[in-house]
């Protein structure tokens, strides 16, 4: 894990992650995103806004596990900026498995309570902006959310 | 994560503890399997103890809760953390699940 800060041009903390893709790992993650949620002042509801970054970034993470590796191991990287000046925070996934489409990715029906599909339905309610763009052998996410 | 096991008046209480996600739902996937072979199936898992459920958990307790009803029971939690209750208000789950506050009155509400 790196940290680099550059702060001449945009005020930007930026961490970075190359971790295996396994679910026994992913703790790691949650790890690291609370450090650096700890670091930002004036965070309203500080408990909810961690718990919920954290398991965004989770479910992306078990999704490429899951679904790009088939569990088959593999890589995941990671890069956390954090803009400590407007709180704008920044979380950057890559793997190089299988890309999937993501706009055919049906919608969950709530009100029947189904057993699947929670996963990235979360992601999308509990980040500002979410990006994927599948691509030959390697596969980009990008999460945003607003913390102040 | 830890898993422990009571039976109360025909009642399985199933406590957590720790993080509740995919590399640790297996053996509570297991576990529901199990209890939900029974008619009636009556289970009350208490989540007091867990400080983080994903998606692969709420699964999990979805499909143990269709299960136990299928077998004229019911999978009912209690105690769950704020934050924790907030994704089930997020995915609408609280409407699906009976949530109680406290362990006891899951149990009550059994018998009643």
């Amino acid at each position: 894990m790196t940290q680099e800060n550059m702060t001449e041009e945009s005020e930007k903390t930026v961490f970075r992650l190359d971790m295996p893709a396994t679910f026994k790992h992913l703790n790691v993650v949650s790890g690291l995103l609370t450090a650096v949620l700890e670091q930002v002042k004036g965070l309203e509801d500080r408990e909810a806004m961690t718990y919920n970054v954290i398991l965004a970034v989770h479910e992306i993470c078990t999704n490429i596990v899951e679904h790009a590796y088939s569990g088959n191991g593999g890589r995941i990287k990671l890069i956390v900026s954090i803009e400590e000046e407007s709180g704008r925070l920044l979380v950057e996934l890559s793997d190089t498995g299988r890309s999937f489409n993501m706009a055919a990715t049906p919608e969950p029906d709530l009100d029947n309570a189904p057993i699947r599909g929670y996963g990235l339905f979360l992601v999308h309610e509990l980040m500002d902006e979410v990006t994927y763009k599948p691509g030959k052998g390697l596969n980009e996410w990008s999460l945003v959310k607003r913390l102040l | 994560m830890e898993l422990n096991t009571k039976h109360i008046n025909g009642i399985t209480v199933l406590e957590l503890e720790g993080r509740f996600d995919a590399h640790t739902a297996r053996p509570v996937d297991d576990f529901l399997h199990n209890a939900t072979l029974r008619e009636p199936a009556y289970i009350a898992v208490n989540l007091a103890g867990v400080t983080f459920v994903d998606s692969t958990a709420l699964s999990t307790l979805v499909s143990g809760m269709k299960r136990a009803r299928q077998r004229k029971g019911d999978l009912r939690l209690c105690c769950l953390q704020r934050p924790v209750r907030m994704i089930f208000e997020l995915t609408r789950l609280d409407k699906a699940f009976e949530i109680f506050a406290g362990e006891d009155e899951a149990l009550q509400a059994f018998t009643s």
